[in-house]
């Protein structure tokens, strides 16, 4: 069976390394010159930047990618975080824990929990954030800019469900040795032990369905079984051809990589910035020293429109909190429309199929219920097991 | 004379600085070019993921 795979981001490199490992003959073709999209990076200035978001897989070892990696054969260690997280609130520090927040605003979660969960009401996040106490309201505004790029208002509680039973589950997150280019390098490895091919600076034109679908590139075109789509299904249907349908927006953030001489977070977690713009930031380099010549601190917004001024406000929060310590800016990395932080905002995916049972979509434009690339994972479990 | 143009399309990825070997670009927003750096070696236009370069 040949397999043709458009994009060779996360979602499209870990399909097609599942596959080749099952034996289908497997192609895959990126524009850009580089494999792994938004889960890579580029070295600049000494520093490893990542091409999307940060250096960090949700659910550390144990979540959904880490355990299809291993499933694949692709080794790549994964430090999981500790602590886990640390809230920053009001110019203290303290680590996160239950005893952050008072019990009432956990007694009113289990309560929509069940209330959700019954079917009997999906409150929108911000409503029922009114209710809670303000550091509760501002970590949980924290934790979905941070882990999702949106704001309360864009998400229901229907769909915070699963994420919360799945970081019951897994716990929190982890940092790949060599950071996300070790995990997509990885996989291109693996690609290619199994005689696949990752095709660089190929861009597809166009995408001709029918029995064997066909793949149209600058000069010529290759026909197959199954074609997997890394590109979204807003892009894959303008390949087609077809009018945009109704598509469901995409989530946008920043994020600020800054050099540090000395370490500022000091572990491996995350450190949530409460009541600001910024959502929070950590710093690899305490996982890997080799992903920065010096320490590498990573601060992620989300943004409501993508505007410059957004951006500025972050910067001014980064220019407050750093005071006193030694650092310089090395990249601000915006992300929104045909380049987001997520190709369908959080709680909006409409799964993994088209209207052809031949052509799938995987990636960040067609997650599981999960958050970020852990959520990529779940779809091209969902997808490759399918197929097989 | 050709010059590097960012179209309006520009998302801010930064992408185009990460791979500029001339330093030529700065991103906040949206990728600035300096035209005194830029050399016109096409290397970022290679490397924006949605075509928002230009050399015209």
């Amino acid at each position: 069976m040949k397999v043709g795979i458009i994009g060779a981001g996360l979602g499209g490199l870990l399909s097609g390394a599942y596959l080749s490992e099952k034996g289908f003959d497997v192609e895959i073709f990126e524009k850009l010159p580089f494999a792994g999209g938004r889960f890579t990076s580029i070295n600049y200035r000494g520093y490893e930047v990542s091409t999307g978001a940060l250096h960090m897989i949700p659910h550390g070892r144990r979540g959904p990618l880490g355990k299809l990696l291993r499933e694949i054969g692709c080794r790549v260690e994964i430090v999981d975080s500790k602590p886990e997280g640390e809230i920053f609130w009001d110019g203290e520090r303290e680590p996160l824990s239950r005893k952050c927040f008072p019990w009432k605003d956990y007694a009113k979660f289990n309560m929509e929990l069940i209330l959700t969960k019954l079917k009997l009401r999906s409150k929108n996040l911000e409503n029922f954030g009114e209710k809670l106490d303000r550091k509760t309201y501002f970590f949980m505004k924290s934790f979905l800019g941070w882990s999702f790029s949106i704001f309360p208002e864009h998400m229901n509680f229907k769909k915070v469900v699963p994420v919360y039973h799945n970081l019951a589950k897994y716990r929190g997150p982890g940092i790949p040795v060599g950071g996300c280019r070790a995990v997509t390098d990885g996989l291109v490895e693996v690609i290619q032990s199994n005689d696949g091919c990752v095709f660089l600076r190929k861009e597809v034109k166009a995408l001709k369905p029918g029995k064997n679908p066909e793949l149209v590139f600058n000069g010529d075109s290759r026909k197959f079984d199954i074609i997997l789509s890394d590109i979204g299904h807003r892009l894959t249907g303008k390949l087609i051809g077809e009018d945009a349908v109704n598509h469901p927006p995409e989530s946008r953030g920043v994020k600020y990589t800054i050099s540090l001489d000395e370490p500022f977070v000091g572990h491996t977690g995350v450190l949530f910035v409460l009541g600001k713009s910024i959502a929070g930031m950590n710093e690899v380099t305490n996982a890997d020293e080799n992903l920065g010549r010096k320490h590498m601190l990573q601060i992620h917004q989300p943004l409501r429109e993508g505007s410059r001024e957004e951006i500025l406000q972050g910067l001014r929060e980064i220019k407050e909190i750093l005071k006193g310590c030694s650092y310089e800016i090395i990249a601000v990395q915006s992300y929104r429309g045909d380049w987001p932080v997520n190709r369908i905002m959080a709680g909006m995916d409409i799964g993994n199929r088209t209207k052809y049972d031949n052509i799938y979509v995987v990636g960040d434009g067609a997650k599981g219920d999960d958050i970020e690339v852990d959520g990529v994972a779940i779809g091209v479990k969902r997808v490759v097991e399918e197929i097989v | 004379m050709e010059r590097l143009i960012v179209k309006d399309s520009c998302v801010g990825c930064a992408f185009c600085m990460l791979s500029c070997r001339f330093d030529a670009i700065e991103v906040v927003g949206k990728a600035e070019i300096d035209h005194e750096k830029c050399t016109l070696c096409r290397r970022c236009l290679l490397y924006c993921p949605i075509s928002a370069l230009v050399i015209e």
